[in-house]
């Protein structure tokens, strides 16, 4: 297969994993309900008092009034026009609506993912190589701890004590670092956790393999051997994961957006869930669909680099 | 003499030797972590399905005069704006949260098992079909797509519960067929197709006794994730409404009194991590289990 | 005398595991001499591997020494830290592991692998270390050694990369190297390249060699000297020569009987024969069978236009080495897949494309023995459940007759009928290859399909399973197709044998004729490469 074959391949790929989000959601958000124009209205409020009329030209606007598959086809055509609708909170274009929040929310999730890194390569490297067993086992339970905790209580036990106790930083808002330190900690926790997790069992089962100990049967210290040869074999699994963990990532930043009350896209979904904002809920899932397979892409590209078994091109396979 | 020498243990190699080991007994002792995880477990279940045998009070009842209580004797888990005992109220609001995690797990379980065992016992075009749709599932982060659902179906705990399962349903689907592969590729099941048992025989006989002990192991993982799930829902506020004790929404409340009343959100908060710590520490138990055998 | 290499004197190893300790070596005595090559010979849980890692202080985790002595040069290393053994390994004591393919770091250069060892020792620094290495495989006999040095260990054969990994162990001129049962893991006739190449190499150096193997055969050939452990101890040791002459210990004259590579003959029956059940004539043919698959684009033929018979009561032995098409040929003898062309027919009946019911009924007559006896009994079911899964299927007999039968067949495979409850789990290799008989005879089938059915055993188990099937065959009047990568192992049980080589029937005759006058080169090459047959 040729190079373009492949990249159309993978592009082809990409660009159905985007439909089929839209289509799921649309098939969700638009078929599910009753009547999504009266939940519009209603707003989730138990509200009687539907003017008819009211209802008529919405429908009509919305398109609610044509045949279901007139309806998906259109806003699918939209879609690609990079139309997703206009929210019902505010009428504003739901896509400027998610750009305009997205830096805030893509700084918040670039932060809380270097943390998570960080913090999951110290603590599995020093749970694989440390020597004493009761060490290891305290190492290697923090991690299910850490998942354990619901990050919006995490956020608030974190606002308890470091900004209202001992006021190192404040409470709510986006406005330089130190409002960024709770809320990346607290989105970090959970996804360390996770990451800890698979890097402390890859980084073991490296470990044991032989051509391990052909390295130091050559005499290199151990320190060595895992930087030199574990770590670079090792990290190949957490690689696949890559996309799973910075959507959930995203996810994430709806309840620490949400807690710390900062602008963002997260708080904006928790928000949209709340008005009952289908097109705007439709646009954050869309997004995310669109990260997932982005950050896929550069993962496929990246593979070849890490691992030279995987050619950049499968040759005739 | 022959068969005396066969009857020395197994071949190990490489490095670990087996010189003769008196038959293998697996010890039936629990470890002390997963009987606390089950002892857990069991009180929350107690609390779910007995409340008012742990908590007699009324949890509703509002006494003006023990508002903002710390805890202390009386209290333990201390008293909210209104002078309602927490404790109370999270013996009472175990109800509603297990059974719509409970809910959740069963809906992701059972749909799941079927959807992947169907998919990887079938094989060819409909397992290509199926795990697309399965990876396109995937790719939207869990909690996005519950608020999706949530979003159409509207609020309340059932509600939160049933979006809550649909989007635990790509994950079971994609480990049971995973599994269900894994057991029909092994030389077991070919030599069983090779003694001539028929296909369905095969299947109830072999890949789903052998399947089974993943699904359980992830039911009780996902036991944990969706007490969390659930709970982070309701916190946002698509659960129950205000009156309910429910985990989420207790800690929820407790946000206005942050810098005063701490234990307001710390007590439900800490029910919930020993209740997704206890579930997890199963889970791992059952894995263990499963691989020893 | 000189100071000995290496001296162990009175060694105990010991693995720490969760319930409690199990001794692995107990108290072992072991001296090697400057330029000598000294083989330990021993089964799996000898001890044999933890001895030579104990040697370099590279114990899996759970294991440590717990007594005794080892030294090296003189110097006692049993209780040097981490940081003193790292000056050893590599420098003074080279080390060429089991598995060339995954003892190199599948992600690193080959040239940056091979310096890596020459710069921790200081002999070379990062400039001259490559250059040193491309040196390095180019006196290991590797064509190209300057694009090999740029390569990945994927791009490299077996063999190549056990040439490299010798090339690592002597990179530093040590004194003594260690080789851990180093061409177990590769084709017979690129073992005895390997081989070859190491004996020259430690000649050159001078270097002295302890040597790990399970075969009796490889060590005869190779060795000074021959170790023979049991359970942790050495129970015998002795000049090469003397132990295979006049062997003292009842385990070595064991081994010494059951090492398949030493013996010719085919084994005799020790039950009387019966006349085989069925017609006369060939009950398996294959007649111009072809088998491609499709990788990518490109079609790869696996079996090109391959005749054979197996006439009824007789063993078809089918050997080759990997990619050679054999265990292709035993799934389309049963059926498992269809040849792309060519005919499969069984007492002279078409079953190319049988397919349902009848397909089902001829699974009664043709059975199958896998390889691997770990994986090819589901874990969950009783050792009398498996036996009798074949009577479930074809629904024969009632609860009490099953059993009867269940009881009755282990008893021809020679198990306790106490097994019969227990779980397949608790069972050793060879009794899990006895249940694997077992359940293949449940049916009576007239043909049973042997693939590699000793090849995952030791020596001794294997001997024992051969006779076992010898016995079976009188008994029953069986035909017996066996696929082998082993000579050895076909030329004990087979009639007639066939020999595969990429795909292409090679050669094909009667046993004695074919190891005596090998018409095919490729077969020439095989027997050649059969370790030991020179000594013998």
């Amino acid at each position: 297969m040729s190079l373009i074959g492949y990249a159309a391949r993978r592009l082809g790929l990409a660009a159905f994993v985007v439909w089929a989000a839209f289509t799921t959601t649309f098939a969700i958000l638009y078929l599910l309900p009753s009547d999504p124009i009266l939940t519009m209205l209603n707003r989730g409020g138990e509200g009687a008092n539907v003017d008819p009329a009211a209802a008529a030209a919405l429908r009509a606007e919305y398109g609610f009034d044509k045949p279901v598959i007139v309806q998906y086809l259109t806003r699918l055509g939209a879609a690609l026009r990079g139309d997703l609708g206009r929210s019902m909170q505010n009428g504003q274009p739901v896509v400027t609506t998610i750009v305009d929040a997205l830096p805030q929310t893509a700084v918040l999730a670039a932060t809380a993912l270097a943390i998570a890194v960080v913090v999951s390569s110290l603590l599995a490297s020093a749970a694989v190589l440390t020597g004493s067993r009761g060490l290891r086992h305290a190492l290697l339970s923090l991690p299910p701890l850490g998942a354990a905790i619901p990050s919006f209580w995490l956020g608030l036990v974190l606002l308890q004590v470091f900004s209202f106790r001992l006021g190192w930083f404040p409470a709510t808002g986006n406005t330089g670092w130190q409002s960024l330190v709770l809320p990346a900690v607290t989105l970090a926790v959970p996804t360390a956790a996770v990451l800890t997790q698979v890097l402390a069992k890859s980084l073991g089962s490296t470990w044991e393999q032989p051509f391990v100990e052909t390295a130091r049967a050559k005499g290199l210290p151990r320190s060595t051997v895992h930087l030199r040869h574990v770590v670079r074999n090792g990290a190949i699994p957490t690689l696949t994961m890559v996309a799973i963990i910075i959507g959930n990532t995203l996810a994430g930043a709806v309840v620490t957006e949400t807690v710390f009350s900062r602008v963002g896209v997260g708080r904006l979904t928790q928000s949209a869930v709340m008005s009952q904002d289908i097109p705007l809920v439709q646009g954050v899932v869309v997004l995310s669909a669109i990260v997932f397979v982005v950050v896929n892409l550069a993962a496929d590209l990246v593979y070849p680099v890490v691992d030279p078994r995987i050619a950049r091109v499968p040759a005739t396979v | 003499m022959t068969d005396l020498a066969l009857l020395a243990p197994a071949a190990t190699e490489p490095v670990v030797a087996t010189a003769p080991v008196p038959p293998r007994r697996r010890s039936r002792r629990l470890a002390p972590g997963l009987v606390l995880a089950l002892v857990v477990l069991a009180l929350v279940l107690g609390w779910a399905v007995l409340p008012s045998v742990f908590a007699p009070a009324d949890p509703t009842q509002v006494v003006a005069a023990d508002r903002l209580l710390a805890p202390g004797p009386g209290h333990v888990f201390g008293t909210d704006q209104l002078g309602r005992d927490i404790y109370t109220r999270v013996v009472h609001g175990a109800a509603i949260s297990l059974s719509a995690t409970a809910l959740a797990v069963l809906i992701g379980l059972v749909v799941g098992s079927l959807v992947g065992l169907l998919s990887g016992f079938v094989g060819g075009r409909f397992d290509d079909v199926v795990m697309r749709l399965v990876d396109v599932l995937l790719a939207i982060p869990g909690l996005l797509l519950a608020m999706a659902i949530v979003t159409a179906l509207g609020f309340g705990t059932l509600k939160v519960a049933l979006a809550v399962g649909i989007s635990a349903v790509a994950a079971f689907a994609r480990l049971i067929r995973a599994d269900v592969v894994r057991v029909r590729g092994s030389a077991y099941v070919e030599a069983a197709r090779v003694s001539g048992v028929r296909w369905w025989t095969t299947l109830h006989r072999h890949v789903l006794p052998n399947s089974l002990g993943p699904v359980l192991v992830l039911a009780a993982l996902e036991l944990g994730s969706a007490v969390l799930a659930v709970s982070a829902l309701s916190f946002l506020g698509y659960g129950a409404p205000p009156p309910a004790p429910e985990w989420g929404s207790l800690i929820s409340d407790g946000r206005n009194f942050l810098a005063t009343a701490w234990w307001l959100t710390t007590m439900p908060g800490l029910v919930v991590i020993a209740v997704v710590l206890a579930a997890n520490r199963l889970s791992r138990a059952l894995d263990r289990e499963g691989r020893t055998r | 005398m000189s100071e000995p290499v290496l001296l162990v004197e009175g060694l105990h190893v010991t693995y720490r595991t969760r319930r409690d300790d199990v001794p692995a070596v107990r108290g072992v005595d072991l001296r090697i001499d400057a330029g000598e090559v000294v083989a330990v010979v021993g089964e799996s849980g000898s001890g044999k591997s933890t001895l030579a890692h104990a040697v370099i202080g590279l114990l899996p985790r759970g294991g440590s020494i717990t007594g005794g002595r080892v030294l090296l040069g003189g110097q006692d290393v049993a209780g040097w830290s981490e940081k003193q053994l790292q000056r050893v390994r590599g420098r003074s004591v080279g080390l060429v592991p089991q598995d060339p393919t995954v003892s190199l770091n599948p992600v690193k250069r080959i040239g940056e692998q091979i310096a890596e060892v020459l710069r921790q020792h200081g002999l070379a620094d990062r400039r001259t270390a490559a250059a040193q290495a491309v040196q390095i495989l180019a006196r290991s006999g590797i064509p190209d050694p300057e694009l090999r040095a740029r390569q990945y260990p994927h791009e490299l054969s077996g063999g190549m990369r056990q040439r490299v990994l010798i090339g690592i162990a002597f990179a530093c001129s040590p004194r003594l190297v260690i080789a851990d049962e180093p061409t177990s893991a590769l084709d017979v006739t690129v073992q005895r390249t390997v081989l070859d190449h190491l004996a020259e190499v430690t000649a050159e150096h001078g270097t002295s060699v302890l040597f790990i193997t399970h075969d009796l055969g490889v060590a005869a050939e190779r060795a000074d000297r021959i170790v023979v452990m049991q359970h942790g101890l050495v129970v015998e040791e002795g000049p090469t020569a003397r132990v295979l002459d006049a062997p003292t210990h009842a385990y070595t004259r064991q081994l010494l009987e059951a090492a398949p590579s030493l013996h010719g003959a085919r084994l005799a029956p020790r039950r009387p024969a019966v006349a085989p059940s069925g017609p006369a004539g060939d009950v398996l043919r294959l007649e111009h069978v072809t088998k491609e698959f499709r990788v990518g684009r490109a079609p790869f033929r696996a079996l090109d236009d391959v005749t054979l018979a197996l006439p009824r009561g007789s063993t078809l032995g089918v050997v080759g080495e990997s990619g050679s098409g054999k265990s292709t040929l035993a799934r389309i003898a049963l059926r498992l897949v269809e040849p792309t062309s060519g005919t499969v027919r069984i007492d002279g009946e078409d079953v190319t494309h049988t397919r349902g019911a009848r397909l089902r009924a001829l699974r009664r007559r043709v059975q199958l023995v896998y390889q691997n006896p770990y994986a090819s009994l589901d874990p969950r079911l009783s050792v009398e459940r498996i036996i009798t899964e074949p009577l479930h299927a074809f629904g024969i007999g009632d609860r009490a007759e099953r059993t009867r039968r269940a009881l009755e067949l282990l008893d021809q495979v020679a198990l306790p009928r106490t097994v019969a409850d227990r779980g397949a789990a608790e069972l050793s290799g060879g009794q899990r290859q006895r249940v694997a008989i077992a359940r293949a005879l449940a049916l009576r089938p007239e043909l049973l399909v042997l693939d590699e059915p000793v090849s995952a055993l030791d020596v001794s188990v294997q001997r024992q399973i051969l006779q076992l099937l010898v016995d079976l065959q009188a008994e029953l009047g069986l035909s017996y197709l066996v696929i082998s990568h082993d000579l050895a192992v076909v030329r004990q049980i087979s009639d007639t044998v066939a020999v595969l080589h990429r795909g292409l029937l090679v050669e094909h005759g009667p046993t004695a004729d074919l190891f005596d006058h090998p018409q095919a080169e490729h077969t020439r090459a095989l027997l050649d490469a059969i370790p030991g047959a020179r000594v013998v």
